[in-house]
């Protein structure tokens, strides 16, 4: 699953430290989802979207076989 | 508090705590670490609500579900196998049966809580009596308390004096026939 996370984030200026305070998660967890290296529960990945001011559909790309 | 200093106030907590653990212990006293232990996990609980940082995500928890399931795989492979060695080593040093059957039985147990807190978990998560079973596991923690105090308490045992077992209390068990040195 790829995500635009780090664009739309990068896009806002905001730090990853940011990111992670306003979804309720540690900025490690926000450096594993920009890099693709985990997959976000539901809530979280509405959450992270939220705090971007985007949709899960917008943030995170599903492709066949995620 | 911020999550730095809580750090570093945890590390300086687990090294009183364990000093303490260690020494009474040492001392034959065993209510005090009972009474360390309740005492530590309430003043951990209270630092925890002070940070206001967030001290752990989903994936930690998911990380922690995993290696305390893998922690649980390997410890029960190293204690059976341990188990085995001890046992089988018993006519050597008589004292390696009893560290094999707490071995044993230490594994034993440990599987049942992790199945008990499994399913209690995932009942109580899908349930409307949460109340009711949190009642149950307070009464069931409060029990296995009584019983390890007056396990601990060293009454209703035998003890060894001048070459011979004598009876302490009411024991419901009959003399270890292990030599009374």
């Amino acid at each position: 699953m790829k995500n635009r996370i780090k664009e739309l984030r990068a896009r806002l200026k905001m730090t990853q430290e940011e990111l992670a305070f306003r979804s309720g998660v540690r900025r490690e967890t926000i450096v594993f989802l920009e890099q693709g290296k985990y997959n976000p529960s539901l809530k979280l990945a509405h959450d992270v979207a939220l705090a971007l001011g985007s949709h899960i559909e917008e943030l995170f790309i599903f492709e066949k076989g995620d | 508090m911020t999550l730095e200093e809580y750090k570093k106030v945890r590390w300086a907590f687990v090294v009183v705590v364990s000093v303490i653990f260690s020494q009474t212990i040492y001392y034959k006293n065993y209510f005090i670490p009972i009474a360390v232990l309740l005492v530590a996990s309430l003043v951990h609980l209270y630092l925890r609500r002070q940070v206001k940082e967030i001290l752990a995500d989903e994936r930690d928890y998911a990380l922690a579900g995993r290696s305390a399931l893998m922690t649980l795989q390997v410890y029960s492979w190293i204690a059976v196998v341990a188990m085995f060695i001890f046992y089988a080593l018993r006519d050597i040093n008589p004292s390696y049966e009893p560290i094999g059957m707490a071995l044993a039985f230490s594994t034993c147990l440990l599987l049942l809580i992790n199945a008990f807190i499994f399913h209690f978990i995932n009942r109580v998560r899908f349930s409307d009596k949460k109340l009711i079973y949190s009642a149950l596991l307070l009464a069931l923690f409060a029990a296995l308390f009584v019983a390890g105090i007056r396990g601990l308490s060293g009454e209703d045992d035998w003890i060894c004096e001048d070459g011979q077992w004598v009876q302490h209390g009411n024991p419901d068990f009959p003399a270890p026939e292990t030599l009374c040195k």
